[in-house]
This record gives C-alpha cells, structure tokens and sequence, in this order.
C-alpha cells in the first residue's frame, strides 16, 4: 500500500531512529525517503520461493 | 513443566514457543488476522522440524486498525501470558491529518495546546465503553505541513484514539480534519527501530527448516524475556522456581534479589540465569525473614 507516510531510506546509517516525512527527500540528511509502509501480505506467500532465492543469491 | 535455560541460549524451538517477534504491521488485515498467519506458520514450523513441541495460540500487543501499520509485538506460545505488561505501556504514533481546508499559519501553536491530559470518548465502532475519559498525550510535535497536511508524532497514553485526536485538531484550527495514514512507532518497550516485516519472519522460518542457518531467525524472535524488561525483577532460588511452577507464592527464604519498588507493584521473577518464571506482585520486601514476597500473577514455565 502506498502510505503518505515516508521513511528516510538511509534511517538506520544516519539517524538513530527512522525520520518520517512527507516530502520524497528526508529533511534531515537528504536522502531519498521511500514508502513506510511494508508490502501487504499474503499468508499463502505465493512468490516466497523465488524471494528466498533471490536473498541466497545476494548473500 | 521443567524450567527454562538463560534466554540468549535458547534454540529456535525455544525461541518460538516463548518468544515475541516485533511485527511491523502489513496494511490490510486485521491484526488478529495477522497474528493468527503467525501462529499457523510457527506451527507448520515446528511441526515441519519435529522440534516435538508446538504453539497453539499467538497473541498481539495493542490492536492496530486494518489499514495501520508499524510496531506490532506478536508473543509467541507461552509468551502470550504476558500481555498485560503491554496495557499500561506509552504508544507513539505519525500520523497524518487531513485538514479540511488549507492549513492556517499557527497551527503549531494550536495543536501544541493539545499536549497533557485531554477529554476522549471512544468512537461508534469501538472495542471500549463510550464513556467519556482522560487520556494523557505525553508529547505532541507537529513534523511537518503542507498545504492541507499535517504530519503529527504523537507519543500518548494507552487507550488513546489518534483519530478522534485528529478530529479535534481539525475543529480546533477551525478547518475540520480527519485522520490520513496512520503507522505506529512504538508499543513500550519495542519501538521502530527492530521492526521486521511477516515476509522477513516466513524467510527466516524458512532459512531455519531448509538451510539449517538459524542466525535469521535468532534475529527476529526475541525471548519472551525481552517483553519484561523494563519490569522491576526479584530473583530467586531454583527450589523456589520449581515451587512457583506448580503454583505455589514466592516465600522469603527463597528470594536472593528485591528491586528498590513499592509494595504492590507488579515484578517479575527470575531463576539466577535469567529465565522469567512468573509474574507477580510486591507484597513483601527485601528485609522480610519469612512470609510470602511475590503473590503470583501469571506462571510462565
């Protein structure tokens, strides 16, 4: 869901806590600020295979 | 009903049948929607790893609406007993507010009224009596506006509604509002700085059953222990654990530690490695010879 609410994306180096905003740049550091909110979730998580393997292969 | 081992030493099936996962809230569901997908996947879980032991029930901290998201602690198994050390528990929130007509130019000054005790009466559809009540806001600040946003942090007491808070405002600036998106930040003592998604929780579960790596899963469930923690603790005897497990009050003898709190106020109670064994209340304190120090509350092993 697309949440007005932004969230600094660069909250957990710059920041101590996450800076919310809704503006599309973070006021404090400067960086992008992305959607706050996480994706909607499905218990049957169809694409859940896939994601894993995505994760294994960037690890 | 054998006690438990110091909580950073304990394996994933201990972990998730008396752990808590602070969720970040996906928008849609329910959340007791959501914490019933993580009790069905920590089971299939541990059915899956023949871990002997399973869940039958998850709860949530402090019911977020279908559409909110953020800080959502979900206790896993017996960790369950322990939500009442979330009721009393400061929430804060970001909220947006939709203002009716264009933002006037104190609004600061305006909204910054509304800090301290304030009037409340629940809303139509609420889970609560419509009485009308007091509810604490402990800190206010304005973030930022726009022409007719407003983006609010409000740190308040529990029971507080951030809508009908909206709706106040909104009158109160003389333009009407409503509240926009709302995300909850913190649940005392969890907070959004160790949030993980349900996604992250199925992966880690996965990486855990599949991979044989349970360094994901150590990340994501905590200890039921971590809920406790900012609950003054006694602490006692092994004997006296055992004692405590099949029912019986914490008696003097049996206590080595007593927190500097007032009588009445509710403990927890440890074994010396560190593991919860009940919740309780102060009766006693720490010169008493005999009698008993800790009337139980809830058993946790």
């Amino acid at each position: 869901m697309k949440s007005n609410i932004r969230v600094c994306s660069a909250w957990e180096q710059a920041h101590e806590r996450p800076v919310y905003t809704l503006s599309e740049t973070c006021p404090e550091c400067g960086a992008d600020a992305v959607n706050s909110a996480p994706a909607p979730f499905d218990p049957t998580d169809k694409h859940g295979e896939y994601r894993r393997a995505l994760k294994r292969r960037n690890r | 009903m054998s006690l438990r081992g110091p909580p950073n030493d304990r394996s994933p099936a201990e972990l998730l049948t008396f752990g808590v996962v602070n969720l970040d809230k996906p928008p849609g569901p329910s959340s007791h929607q959501v914490s019933g997908w993580i009790r069905d996947a920590v089971s299939d879980s541990l059915e899956r790893a023949d871990a002997g032991t399973t869940i039958d029930r998850a709860a949530h901290a402090g019911t977020l609406d279908p559409k909110v998201t953020g800080c959502l602690p979900v206790m896993l198994g017996d960790a369950t007993r322990l939500a009442q050390a979330f009721l009393e528990g400061q929430k804060e929130y970001v909220s947006v507010l939709e203002c009716h007509a264009p933002v006037p130019a104190d609004a600061e000054s305006v909204i910054s009224a509304f800090e301290g005790p304030i009037y409340q009466k629940p809303p139509r559809k609420s889970a609560v009596s419509r009485r009308l009540r007091v509810r604490e806001l402990y800190d206010l600040e304005v973030l930022e506006a726009t022409e007719r946003q407003v983006l609010l942090r409000i740190r308040c007491e529990s029971g507080t509604y951030v809508r009908k808070l909206c709706h106040d405002i909104g009158l109160a600036l003389g333009t009407g509002g409503h509240m926009g998106h709302l995300r909850r930040t913190a649940t005392d003592p969890f907070d959004d700085r160790t949030l993980h998604t349900a996604e992250e929780f199925l992966d880690a579960l996965e990486f855990w059953l599949e991979d044989d790596d349970p360094e994901p899963l150590h990340e994501i469930v905590l200890p039921g222990e971590r809920i406790l923690e900012h609950i003054p603790s006694v602490v006692i005897a092994e004997s006296a654990a055992r004692e405590v497990a099949e029912g019986a009050p914490v008696y003097a003898p049996g206590v080595l530690e007593v927190p500097d709190v007032d009588r009445g106020s509710l403990v927890t109670c440890y074994t010396p490695n560190g593991a919860a064994v009940c919740l309780g209340t102060l009766v006693g304190d720490a010169s008493s010879e005999s009698g008993t120090v800790v009337e139980l509350e809830r058993v946790l092993v």
